[in-house]
């Protein structure tokens, strides 16, 4: 069962917060996604069914050969930072 | 109340490549902020890993090194969690059927042999670094995406020395492999070091405490030893130890509490969808065993039961790979063992040291040291000469042969010569022949330096001093 105080907590866990109305909606969607996992889960005789993790039962045939190397101008690296100082992405303190 | 501890390992260590583990970014984190960056390494959108051969290679070499099994299949998962130094929200590593299980490797504890059990090695990703200041931080994703490999012992170690001789022995394995510089100064190898004590004969582990990202192995041997003292006392006065990840500063020396460990963190692990598994053929594993060069356990045990050196002899040779198969090169050409050893560990590696040079710059080969040590063997030279002859060939860059040509150095083994510089000494000197027969007997040595000062050291010294005690005796 989700409840606002558990959104609540998992938003503050991940170190962002929302207000009333956004808690409303997320609640709202959430509602939507288990009636759609309840679905899945109603689905019998799954005990013998491996987890798809890869669509095709393909190997990597070949891995990247460790000789060129490349590299993005500096403009396109902080081209989507928030905030920068200097070459580095500037962020709230954050230490554990 | 007497204490068992036990500690376990884990180690990072930085992978020797020249681009990262995802990406082809260069894997030189030190150069200028994000200089060496690519949109997979900042987790653009639609972007997709692609495996490092090298770094794959390197795996399992470290895998098999570490005594480990091989999957048939190289996986990779994701660890999820959020944390600014991780762009992609998760950090793409190996869980679930890492490059090696259940390994072993020998190291010696002193003088003792110790199996330390490897419960798993695994490769996966660097996370960017992170610079704080007061009210914010940044990031510099240079090191986003650098291979590592992360080495977890059983809980199998019982004091600071063997936790210490475990991680030189690994150390030296990557060096010796060339799967990484390994170097503590420079950050490529940390290491967390989770740590109990128990009442001694206790079956059950106590209550452990994590230490985290300890940079150096002095600090780990001090974080090591404050904790065991800290949870003893804490443990006699009736106190229960709390499951926690603490910090070790190494300005006061003293562990601190950064947070207490409610519960595991859960980190979502599921199998990497972008990347397909990778067949880890036999044949390309055992190709890969081929290149390990003997280690160095290996080598010190034969060195000492083979060739008789001294374990602390044997231990100096191996430090580094370069100078153990200089010394190897030496006994293949025929020099005794010890002689070889006595060589190498004084004159050759002070030497080293004092130039500040490696071995492979060494002029002198193992084939011109083994011409001066049969030039002493045959009497021609002195070992003083010798020691003279070295510096001079390592100096001009001419060989042992052509320097004792220049330097004229040759060994006088003529007792008639020597003879009569020994009586003209001796009669000059009565009153200390007086003072030897009266029990001084340091005036021998006395007598052989006038003789050495005479002929410009080229006197057998031993034939000098029997010479000596000769005509003493005939006054």
């Amino acid at each position: 069962m989700i409840t606002k105080e558990k959104l609540k907590d998992y938003a503050h866990k991940l170190m962002f917060d929302m207000n009333d109305e956004e808690y409303d909606t997320l609640l709202k969607e959430f509602d939507v996604m288990l009636k759609q996992m309840d679905l899945i889960g109603n689905i019998k005789d799954i005990s013998c069914v491996e987890p798809m993790t890869f669509p095709f039962e393909l190997d990597s045939v070949e891995l990247r050969n460790d000789e060129e190397s490349r590299n993005i101008e500096i403009e396109e690296v902080l081209s989507n930072a928030g905030s920068k100082k200097g070459r580095e992405v500037r962020v709230p303190k954050v230490v554990e | 109340m007497e204490y068992e501890v036990t500690i376990g390992l884990e180690v990072h260590c930085e992978v020797k490549t020249h681009t990262k583990m995802f990406s082809p970014s260069l894997n030189a984190y030190e150069e200028m902020a994000n200089s060496n960056v690519t949109e997979i390494d900042l987790a653009f959108p639609g972007v997709l890993p692609t495996v490092n051969y090298e770094a794959v290679k390197k795996a399992v070499k470290m895998s098999l090194a570490l005594n480990c099994k091989v999957p048939e299949k190289m996986y990779f998962d994701r660890k999820n969690y959020y944390y600014a130094d991780l762009p992609k929200g998760y950090q793409i590593t190996q869980t679930h059927d890492p490059v090696g299980t259940n390994g072993y490797i020998n190291v010696y504890v002193g003088e003792e042999v110790k199996k330390v059990l490897i419960h798993d090695i695994h490769l996966e990703e660097d996370t960017a670094s992170l610079d704080h200041y007061d009210n914010y931080s940044l990031i510099d994703y240079n090191r986003a995406g650098i291979p590592l490999l992360e080495t977890v012992t059983e809980p199998c170690l019982h004091s600071a020395e063997e936790a210490l001789a475990f991680l030189d022995a690994l150390r030296k394995i990557f060096i010796y492999c060339d799967i990484s510089e390994a170097r503590t100064d420079r950050g490529q190898m940390r290491c967390d070091v989770n740590i109990s004590l128990a009442p001694k004969g206790s079956q059950v582990l106590g209550t452990k405490v994590e230490m985290k990202n300890i940079n150096s192995f002095a600090n780990v041997k001090a974080a090591i030893e404050y904790e065991i003292e800290r949870q003893k006392e804490a443990l006699n006065k009736g106190e229960r130890i709390i499951q926690e990840t603490r910090r070790y500063d190494d300005v006061d020396c003293k562990t601190y509490r950064m947070r207490e460990k409610v519960e595991s963190i859960d980190y979502k692990y599921f199998i990497e969808p972008n990347i397909p598994p990778y067949k880890l053929e036999k044949e390309f594993i055992e190709e890969i065993r081929k290149t390990i060069p003997p280690l160095q356990f290996e080598r010190i045990s034969k060195y000492i039961n083979e060739y008789g050196i001294s374990h602390y002899d044997a231990s100096v040779i191996v430090k580094d790979k370069s100078v153990a198969e200089y010394f190897e090169k030496c006994l293949e050409l025929g020099i005794n063992p010890k002689t070889s050893a006595n060589w190498v560990t004084s004159i050759i590696l002070a030497h080293l040291n004092k130039t500040e040079t490696s071995i492979e710059d060494l002029y002198l080969t193992p084939k011109m040291l083994k011409q001066i040590i049969n030039l002493i063997e045959e009497g021609k030279i002195s070992s003083k000469q010798a020691k003279e002859v070295f510096y001079k060939v390592v100096e001009d860059k001419k060989g042992p042969l052509k320097i004792i040509e220049e330097l004229g150095i040759k060994q006088t083994s003529d007792d008639s010569a020597i003879r009569t510089i020994v009586q003209s000494i001796l009669d000059n000197n009565q009153n200390l022949i007086e003072e030897y027969k009266g029990g001084r007997s340091n005036v021998l040595d006395f007598f052989v330096g006038q003789v050495m000062k005479q002929t410009r050291g080229q006197a057998n010294p031993m034939m000098t001093s029997s010479i000596i005690k000769e005509e003493i005796g005939k006054r």
